[in-house]
């Protein structure tokens, strides 16, 4: 089911919101158990099988922490049970993402015969619900989870806000809330943010995301022979199209979380005010860019460490910063851990370039750091740092930008015959593949304003604290939500026409991972 | 904060409130402009006088069949993006109606027996199908098991809108149904956005007169020829999709009942479009076994002759106003070599 449809805004969510608070007068559980049994109906809402699917991963996982748990004082049996648990893991996912498109590889290049290809499709938000999975058996493994309680666990897996495209769960900080009884009473202040948040996720998505469909479709269903202007208009739209639409979704997901009276970390923070590509990642995804180091960079850096130490090799700061030192501490697990993100996205050789750009990007931006230039302290004016911020946010951009090209194209030629377009080999101007120029040009500037000076909804909502996580203000104009009649008629205004545009649906982006 | 709820609800509800009126009462302020001409047809359709002769088809009769050519009694209802299935709405209608036809024109192109792609949103947007009668269409079509009447490779939302709701996802194309019966108006965002709320109101109401006038004639497209390859051309052979052979039965069954004659005149295609002999083989077979079943049906001229490039408008083979004019006469003759009740026609 789609947050931004008729069914999930008029039939399912007053439903389960109204039965949820009802339960929970009674018992928490009770409420708990709702919340599992709706999740698995928005789930399973296009395809009834996908709840077989879903139930036996929960199933297998919550089979293999409690063996881990019982296992607590014996290394080799955590070992095992780890071993098959995200093994058992990595394996259904890697049938569902990869394996067909491995053998259609295969069959392309000759080296397998098919008569008969079927892949199967992609079960949604599998990548999403097995990584929570799998960082729950890391802590069982490493004895960070103490306890585990099916009904808490199911819940922790399932909630619907988070289920098919995040935010990335961590254990640690939900199982708190689901095992507390008060996360179940209403809470007025709750209610406000969590609609507020909803409201303005559903006008992200729906109004401005959408906006951008036809254009962002027109550029890459044909990007070879674009001119500069409307190569440059494509791209543009395609940024803020995943904009709006990432950050749309991840207002409503946390949103719907606040409505149920729990708390989400935030998954994004302007993104593209990003400073350098390290603060880029710290700010967008934050949820996957959190768990990719625990789990993918920690990991093999730890490892390299290690090795280095058994070699008799320095591992201090000092021996990062010669070459061998941050070729092998610093970039190797960042080659590592983004190609692995970039390949998470799909089986496709443009989500490897998109991994490796951004590989590339971190490693620069490390280099830099640590073999750079060292700014002095009050050496600069004012104005000279505004300047340098500025430029260091256009090329932080720009370097996005390009990486992003890669992540929706159709192949690397296409992105490659696109980024030619945009340096003007295929000339300067040519039709926008958009409507009137009245509309979309004001459209594109307008909203580039509001994404690079507006305060973004979690730092507009800061003071009902909408999210786990603490948000680093950045934003040139300071504005706050209160709870005024002012600010009331306009979230009305804004859910009217959020609400209105909701019957030409389409699907998150994120939605394909 | 209750404050804040209030002005909050209170803003939505009122602008939801005030939406939803205009939706339901002006439509034609926002609308596109077939809407004006469905409209105009639904309207006269009301008051058509004694002894009127009506047309009954899709586009390509909506601007082939001209009425002030054809007599002074003949009335152009054919639907643009209509099926057998707004064909039969017209039979339940006209033959209940005080001032039955004389008789019946029927001009429905064939591919358009053989897929759609514009059915229920259209007919539910305008208001020309009840609830009750989208849902009895789904009824039927899910007694053909589904895979009956959607070409290969149609899109999953596009069957179901056909097919109706067959799973629990698929409430939310039984809601869609229901709300476009309320005037809901997010069924109606894109068209409001579309015409910037009131900005077609001139331009409808102006088109909505003139198809008044004209008896429901209007003409597609004005391109000052085509050459263009229309569906037909692609499609190997004809085999109407069950659900609409059993509609197109449905309305000749009823004219017969009510001793309404009816007569079918294909539509002339460019030369790129000409079907090829086994599809034009077929659909001759078809109106022969329709010939055969009911007696008031006859079949009038060549199926889909092939007219030169200039004189189409359009993509769509849709004539351009000389060719119709020119079409309608040819119509005529042929009415009138019939001893068609209602003439005498041209």
């Amino acid at each position: 089911m789609l947050f931004n449809s008729l069914s999930f805004l008029l039939l399912f969510l007053p439903l389960s919101w109204v039965v949820f608070y009802a339960l929970a007068r009674f018992d928490h559980r009770y409420a708990g158990g709702w919340l599992v049994a709706v999740s698995f109906v928005f789930y399973s809402w296009w395809d009834a099988s996908l709840a077989v699917l879903l139930a036996a991963s929960i199933a297998f996982n919550y089979f293999c922490g409690t063996r881990l748990l019982r296992a607590a004082e014996s290394d080799r049996e955590r070992f095992w049970w780890s071993l098959i648990g995200i093994g058992g893991d990595l394996l259904l996912l890697f049938y569902y993402k990869y394996f067909f498109a491995i053998l259609e590889w295969l069959g392309l290049h000759g080296i397998v015969l098919f008569s008969d290809l079927h892949p199967v499709a992609l079960p949604l938000g599998i990548s999403f619900f097995t990584f929570t999975q799998i960082g729950y058996l890391m802590d069982c493994k490493d004895g960070i989870v103490k306890e585990n309680r099916f009904l808490d666990y199911g819940l922790f897996v399932t909630f619907f806000p988070h289920l098919i495209a995040g935010p990335i769960l961590h254990h640690r900080e939900m199982m708190p809330q689901y095992r507390n009884p008060e996360s179940y009473r209403f809470q007025s202040r709750n209610f406000a943010a969590g609609a507020a948040l909803f409201i303005m996720g559903l006008a992200k998505k729906a109004v401005l995301a959408d906006f951008f469909i036809p254009t962002v479709k027109a550029t890459f269903a044909q990007p070879q022979h674009l001119a500069l202007l409307p190569a440059w208009n494509g791209v543009l739209s395609y940024s803020l199209q995943l904009y709006f639409d990432f950050s749309g979704y991840s207002d409503m997901a946390c949103g719907l979380a606040l409505l149920f009276g729990m708390r989400f970390p935030a998954n994004f923070n302007s993104p593209y005010r990003a400073a350098c590509i390290i603060d880029f990642w710290q700010r967008w995804h934050m949820s996957l860019t959190r768990y990719l180091t625990l789990l993918l960079y920690n990991p093999i850096a730890l490892w390299v460490t290690r090795r280095r130490v058994a070699m008799g090799k320095s591992v201090s700061r000092k021996a990062q910063a010669s070459v061998g030192g941050f070729l092998s501490m610093i970039a190797l697990p960042l080659f590592y851990t983004m190609i692995l993100a970039g390949i998470w996205h799909g089986a496709g050789m443009t989500f490897l370039v998109f991994g490796l750009l951004h590989a590339c990007y971190l490693t620069i931006n490390h280099a830099w750091r640590g073999f750079g230039p060292k700014p002095k302290p009050g050496a600069d004016s004012f104005w000279r740092q505004r300047l340098i911020l500025v430029g260091q946010i256009a090329l932080t951009y720009l370097a996005v930008l390009v990486a992003q090209i890669f992540f929706r194209a159709e192949s690397c030629a296409d992105a490659g015959k696109l980024l030619l377009g945009m340096l003007g080999t295929h000339g300067i101007s040519g039709p926008l593949q958009s409507g009137p120029l009245y509309v979309h040009v004001p459209m594109l500037v307008g909203l580039f304003a509001v994404v690079w000076t507006m305060p973004n909804t979690l730092e507009l909502l800061e003071q009902f604290r909408p999210s786990l996580s603490d948000i680093r203000r950045s934003s040139l104009i300071s504005i706050a939500l209160r709870p005024t009649v002012a600010w009331g008629m306009a979230l009305g205004a804004l859910a009217a026409l959020a609400v209105f545009s909701v019957t030409g649906t389409t699907e998150f982006l994120y939605f394909r991972f | 904060m209750k404050r804040t709820f209030t002005a909050a609800l209170a803003t939505f509800l009122l602008i939801f409130a005030a939406t939803w009126l205009w939706v339901a009462k002006e439509r034609m302020a926002f609308f596109d402009i077939s809407y004006a001409g469905w409209r105009a047809k639904m309207d006269f359709a009301k008051t058509l006088p004694k002894d009127n002769v009506v047309i009954l088809g899709d586009s390509r009769a909506v601007a082939g069949l001209v009425p002030s050519v054809l007599g002074p009694s003949v009335y152009n209802l054919a639907l643009a993006g209509c099926t057998s299935i707004e064909a039969a709405k017209w039979a339940h209608d006209l033959t209940a109606s005080a001032t039955p036809p004389r008789a019946v024109i029927l001009s429905f192109t064939p591919v358009n027996l053989m897929a759609t792609k514009s059915f229920w949103e259209t007919t539910a947007k305008c208001g020309f199908l009840t609830r009750q009668e989208i849902e009895t269409v789904w009824e039927r079509a899910r007694q053909f098991n589904g895979r009956e009447y959607w070409p290969e490779g149609e899109s999953y939302a596009r069957r179901s809108s056909l097919a109706g709701p067959k799973s629990p996802g698929d409430i939310e194309i039984r809601m869609k149904a229901d709300l476009y019966a309320e005037d809901f108006p997010p069924c109606y965002f894109s068209a409001l956005w579309g015409g910037r709320i009131i900005r077609r109101l001139n331009i409808n109401r102006k088109f909505y007169h003139e198809t008044y006038a004209a008896r429901g004639y209007y003409p597609f497209g004005t391109a000052d020829e085509c050459a263009e390859a229309g569906l037909e051309a692609q499609t190997p052979s004809f085999q109407p999709v069950k659900l609409f052979d059993l509609y197109l039965r449905e309305s000749l069954a009823l004219f017969e009942g009510s001793n309404i004659p009816v007569y079918f005149v294909s539509a002339p295609v460019n030369a790129a479009t000409t079907p090829s002999p086994e599809y034009t083989a077929a659909f001759c077979a078809y109106i022969a076994r329709l010939e055969a079943e009911f007696h008031n049906f006859h079949s009038l001229g060549t199926p889909q002759p092939t007219w030169s490039a200039q004189d189409f408008g359009d993509d769509f083979n849709h004539l351009r106003p000389p060719s119709a004019v020119r079409w309608s006469k040819e119509v005529a003759q042929k009415l009138n070599e019939e001893h068609v009740p209602g003439g005498p026609f041209g």
